[in-house]
């Protein structure tokens, strides 16, 4: 039987009982929507005592799935104030499936000023301890501190210094398989600050000495079904660039589409996007000694994560995603992969999300604070943030805050969050899924950007409402189990394969129209948790800038209806 | 009859789909391009954004700016030198008739040997032709849908044709009401007319297929309904869409259909007395409605009646339905501020000149039933009574 351990922070009880029966089928995303609606209230002050954060893994946890084993984070976000399901790779997903953890709760908030490691040993007993030298340190030092601990094989879940500046762009490090680099991140709507509100700074794991595994229903047809799907994923991954050259292989689409986003957002189409091209990233590699094809969690046969070195030929970051080269590097007119790669060091060791932090030195500079492409002057603003100045913590509040204190006209958030790597205006069914996530602007809602059919004209409305509740209504059984990218990988028709998995786990009937309802049923739990916690249809909206203004890449503006967009979330 | 429709050159249309153009022109496979223009456009500020969105697209370009109106052979033959010494691979022409037909010259050029003054037509170009995009300035020639083209030729003076489905078909036509809206009311009027003139007299020609039948219709009723809101207003964008349109299509109709005897009549009173071919080819066309193409085909005529807003009652005879259609056309034409022949008070002698020339004009050949001298004497003595 999978366990939910529940720590409460005040009191430092650690409660381990069965996972409730409700909770069977859910994990991941869908078992957050249920614990978030279920426990918190929509109402809470989302950094008070009253906000409870979980920690899950994915419903094919402790089998041999592929891509099964990424942590999901759920809470009411601090960013955004609606509910909130940020995931990331690495070890800490397995490592918890191994101690035979479903979920971990974080609930209420300390009364004194002692911070807390959840220590997680061989024998899979939870304990809390004091986190004593750990405290003040970032995400690297964190994960140096707890091999030198306790050896090579740790798994970290920690924050860095922005949690425990309970900063709203602040997020949750996971390290990666194989060198354990703290740089897979739950990223999104500040679950690090809120991490830092329960004071605590790590989840240190050792391996479990003692595997757990789960009931499997139907042991044959259960191993019949996974070597389908792992072969499927294999052979997908075999010619899919993100996984043959890793996420950034998006650019060499988006930048020619006017998706790639420039200066803020301008609708431009970028002058130099080839310096952040495949290409260039992967000379980059072959010349200076790292490489890409880097599976982020153990059995994971798709590999999209590298390792990137500088000019010196040393490491310098992992890990160097799309979003990052998009947000921080094309958006802000740096068109240099190695400052870009320098920026994500900083935000991993910082522990903040790329694109919350892309976005807001694109309203900044949009401003005249500093000059486009001036990437020393951005990392200068990046240890303002560090060191706490009053400037700093107001980026640390996020994009939105900062581009009101400036009086910015032009401020790409929804419900308080950033957009992600894809111009709206120029991938309509982005700007549908941004404007109706029910995350705040989440692409990974619906990352429908080369989904649709190569004649399809994404800067035309047409076929893109379709396109986004397609993938929507997919993801959110994805988000329950496996990677995203591992379905790029997969394509749609191998999601088909999904379905025959769960049936065979728990013995029961479950088809594509089963995964359907279960998609829609997350989504339509979320947008409820939302509707308490006072969000309407004027909350769906995009920046209104992106009806106002042409895109010069394509001619485009942002032209859907509420009517249209409103349509895609009707499951029923 | 049998008849067979011709390819239709696909269209962009909408605000801002200019652009679009380097898109549209990298998905042609252009790499390097010559874009043709004249210096009203550039003066207008159109070219230079053109420019900026093809090199935005990585599309290196080449600029021929030299174009004048009814374009000279020898000017064709430069920029086709200039296109071959440069090695480009696509040709974008911005602008009006000229620019759009000197445009389709010069392409012949690159895969044929100079000058230009060789192909005329019946003459047939070989070879392969470079991708074209067209960003048509004016509604309009409809140059941009044709597969022809008019060249003077300098020896002579007299402006001649190239024809060939292949060398002067645009690949796209960018429509985008913003490159229309600079225009003021009366050449945009005169513009207008030549529309209505493409699609009228097509429905009165000896090859009368279907596509050509549905863009003649159309693009009548879109000029009526949308020509005054121009006058009105140059930047009523919905309007100078649907006049934008209504050129394109009527400029696809020439392919098959083809004009009549607004422009044997037009062209030569244009070339004469140096008129703008707009207001030229409209004089003719309520006269000739009356006296000549009512009588070929009355079911025809009332079409174009009920298209302008005359309610028939069905009874009428064929004279009944001439003068109603014709009434109706006179009527908007007035109310559209061109000029009628007698206010022009055009010399007489100069006049015999041009309509020696009316039977031997460039669409002479493709005119229903054939006119004699003095049937074209007939309808210039209606036009001077038309107040």
């Amino acid at each position: 039987m999978w366990k939910s351990v529940r720590v409460n922070t005040r009191t430092c009880s650690v409660a381990r009982e069965d996972i409730k029966d409700d909770y069977k089928l859910l994990g991941g995303r869908s078992l957050i929507a249920q614990f978030v609606m279920d426990e918190v209230d929509p109402r809470c002050d989302p950094l008070g005592r009253d906000n409870k954060m979980v920690f899950c893994t994915g419903i094919f946890a402790g089998t041999s799935v592929s891509t099964a084993h990424r942590l999901s984070v759920g809470a009411k976000s601090p960013l955004t104030g609606t509910i909130k399901e940020s995931n990331a790779g690495g070890t800490g997903a397995t490592y918890l499936a191994n101690h035979g953890i479903r979920m971990l709760v974080l609930e209420d908030m300390p009364e004194t000023d002692d911070w807390k490691i959840v220590r997680i040993d061989a024998n899979s007993e939870v304990s809390l301890i004091p986190a004593g030298d750990y405290l003040g340190l970032d995400n690297y030092a964190v994960v140096d501190k707890a091999k030198a601990e306790y050896g090579d094989n740790v798994s970290v879940i920690s924050i860095g210094k922005s949690g425990e500046m309970q900063y709203k762009n602040a997020g949750i490090a996971v390290t990666e398989f194989g060198k354990g680099h703290p740089c897979r991140l739950a990223a999104r709507g500040g679950l690090g600050g809120l991490m830092g509100t329960k004071q605590v700074k790590a989840i240190i794991m050792e391996q479990a000495a003692q595997k757990y595994k789960p009931e499997i229903a139907d042991p044959d047809a259960f191993k019949e079904k996974v070597l389908l799907v792992n072969k499927a994923m294999a052979e997908g991954a075999n010619t899919s660039p993100l996984a043959q050259i890793g996420t950034n292989s998006i650019t060499a689409a988006s930048g020619p589409q006017g998706v790639l986003p420039v200066k803020n957002f301008n609708g431009e189409l970028s002058k130099n996007y080839e310096a952040l091209s495949p290409t260039t990233f992967m000379e980059n590699l072959a010349s200076r000694g790292g490489k890409n094809r880097v599976g982020c969690q153990a059995g994971c046969l798709v590999k999209c994560s590298n390792i990137y070195h500088g000019k010196d030929g040393k490491y310098l970051t992992a890990s160097l995603e799309y979003e990052t080269i998009a947000l921080c590097g094309a958006n802000l007119d740096i068109n240099d992969l190695d400052r870009v790669a320098e920026i994500d060091r900083f935000c991993d060791e910082f522990g903040v999300d790329t694109i919350e932090v892309g976005a807001t030195l694109g309203v900044i500079m949009d401003t005249g604070k500093i000059a486009w492409g001036d990437a020393d002057a951005a990392m200068d603003l990046l240890k303002e943030m560090e060191e706490g100045t009053e400037f700093g913590r107001l980026m640390g509040e996020g994009t939105e805050a900062v581009g009101n204190y400036l009086g910015a006209k032009r401020i790409p958030t929804v419900k308080k969050q950033a957009i992600a790597g894809y111009d709206p205006r120029n991938c309509k069914s982005l700007g549908i899924t941004y404007a109706m996530s029910t995350q705040g602007a989440d692409h990974t809602f619906s990352s429908s950007f080369g989904a649709a059919p190569s004649i399809i004209d994404n800067s035309n409305k047409f076929f893109q409402p379709y396109i986004a509740q397609l993938l929507a209504n997919l993801t959110a059984f994805v988000d329950s189990s496996i990677c995203l990218i591992a379905v790029g990988a997969l394509g749609l028709p191998g999601i088909e394969l999904l379905p025959g998995v769960l049936a065979a786990m728990h013995g029961i009937e479950f088809t594509m129209e089963d995964l359907a309802a279960y998609s829609a049923k997350v989504i339509l739990t979320e947008r409820a948790y939302n509707k308490a916690a006072g969000f309407t249809v004027e909350d769906d909206k995009l920046p209104q800038f992106f009806s106002d203004e042409v895109s010069k890449a394509t001619g485009a503006v942002f032209d859907l209806t509420e009517e249209e967009m409103q349509a895609i979330l009707k499951f029923v | 009859m049998i008849s067979q429709s011709a390819p239709i050159v696909p269209v962009l249309s909408g605000m801002n789909s200019h652009l679009r153009v380097g898109i549209k022109a990298k998905e042609l496979g252009m790499t390097k391009v010559l874009v043709v223009y004249d210096a009203g456009v550039l003066n207008a500020g159109i070219v230079d954004p053109v420019i900026e969105n093809l090199k935005a697209s990585r599309i290196d370009v080449v600029t021929f700016g030299k174009v004048t109106p009814d374009p000279p052979d020898y000017q064709v033959d430069e920029g086709g030198k200039l296109a071959n010494d440069e090695k480009v691979d696509g040709l974008i022409a911005i602008g009006g008739g000229s620019v759009l037909d000197c445009a389709k010259a010069i392409n012949y050029l690159t895969a044929n040997p100079s000058p230009i003054n060789q192909w005329f037509f019946p003459a047939i170009p070989q070879g392969k032709p470079l991708p074209m995009i067209a960003i048509p300035t004016t509604a309009g020639t409809g140059s941009e849908g044709s597969f022809a083209a008019v060249i003077t030729d300098s020896a002579t003076g007299i402006k001649k044709a190239i024809l060939d489905g292949n060398f002067c078909r645009y690949s796209l036509t960018v429509s985008d009401p913003l490159m229309y809206a600079g225009l003021p009311a009366k050449p945009s009027a005169y513009c207008a007319f030549d529309v209505l003139t493409h699609s009228i007299d097509s429905l009165f020609s000896a090859y009368d297929e279907p596509y050509s039948h549905m863009f003649a219709e159309t693009a009548v009723r879109k000029v009526v309904k949308y020509l005054p809101r121009v006058i009105a207003n140059g930047n009523d964008y919905e309007a100078r869409q649907e006049i934008a349109f209504s050129a394109t299509i009527a400029g696809n109709l020439l392919n098959t259909n083809m004009a009549g005897n607004t422009h044997c009549m037009g062209h030569n009173i244009g070339a004469v007395f140096h008129l703008p071919h707009g207001l030229a080819v409209a004089l003719p066309l309520v006269s000739l409605m009356k006296l000549f193409y009512s009588k070929w085909r009355p079911e025809r005529a009332k079409l174009v009646g009920e298209c302008f807003g005359v309610h028939f009652s069905g009874t009428e005879t064929v004279e009944e339905i001439g003068e109603l259609t014709g009434n109706a056309i006179f009527k908007f034409y007035k109310d559209c501020g061109i000029e009628t022949f007698s206010e022009l008070e055009l010399n007489e002698e100069d006049l015999e000149k041009a309509i020696d020339k009316m039977t031997d004009d460039i669409q002479t050949p493709t005119t229903y039933i054939l006119m004699s001298r003095s049937d074209y004497v007939s309808v210039i003595e209606h036009m001077k009574t038309l107040r």
